[in-house]
């Protein structure tokens, strides 16, 4: 997935913390998604003119990543520091919109990073 | 993953030799934190000059350590230090740099012990 977003020039998808996120996404997905059944974790990157989309679709329970808060981050109060819960922040920080989809059954998330340059299109990789 | 621990002038030391820390490598890193602080080490340096890839599993044992460390032994710190780029920027983005304090080398986190020596 990384190496197709490169391949295609989106600068921004070469990124280290673009590599963190989109690790966060397939972890997520392996974790509460489909572990151990053929087929049952799909991704999906589509580049348009202005936007680089990816979906991973797992056959989880699904979430609404717009209902997950992100971790409070407060110092003065440690014993109130979350331990968990920094993915998804990681993931809203990097990726212009993050949405809950569901297809053919299978429950997932489309990511989509807007692009500032206007690359040349490039195709689908499923 | 290799994770070296040194004492140094009243600092504990923890230094990952991994490229990584991540789902796989994250307990085994809060494990030596956590093991260091039952120690009773007051004063936590991780030199995270080999990391370049942190996820949020590795966030998550800096937090539980950071959170042990302010809540038993009579207080305490970690510090981080050798940070490279791509590690700067994610603390960044998740704000976790107003919890830690970060040093360009571990000599100079050690050092910002003294003046708060526990």
């Amino acid at each position: 997935m990384l190496d197709a977003a490169r391949g295609w020039g989106v600068a921004a998808a070469s990124g280290a913390i673009f590599e963190i996120a989109i690790a966060e996404v397939l972890v997520n997905a392996v974790r509460h998604g489909g572990v151990g059944a053929p087929g049952a974790i799909q991704c999906e990157l589509e580049l348009t003119d202005d936007a680089l989309w990816i979906r991973v679709f797992d056959s989880g329970a699904g979430f609404d990543p717009a209902g997950v808060a992100s971790p409070a981050i407060d110092p003065s109060s440690p014993e109130r520091l979350a331990e968990t819960g920094y993915g998804l922040a990681i993931v809203h920080a990097v990726f212009s919109r993050v949405a809950a989809l569901r297809r053919d059954g299978l429950f997932g998330v489309e990511l989509t990073l807007r692009l500032d340059a206007r690359p040349a299109s490039g195709p689908s990789v499923s | 993953m290799t994770i070296d621990v040194a004492r140094l002038d009243g600092v504990t030391v923890i230094t990952p030799r991994s490229e990584r820390i991540d789902f796989e490598s994250a307990p085994e890193l809060r494990g030596a934190l956590l093991d260091a602080i039952e120690k009773g080490t007051h004063n936590l340096v991780v030199d995270l000059g080999c990391v370049g890839f942190i996820d949020s599993s590795g966030l998550g044992a800096f937090v539980s350590a950071f959170k042990a460390l302010k809540t038993r032994n009579g207080g305490g710190d970690l510090r981080l230090a050798n940070l490279q780029p791509p590690v700067v920027e994610l603390l960044e983005i998740i704000r976790l740099n107003r919890v830690f304090l970060t040093y360009p080398s571990v000599d100079a986190a050690a050092d910002s012990f003294l003046a708060t020596r526990h």
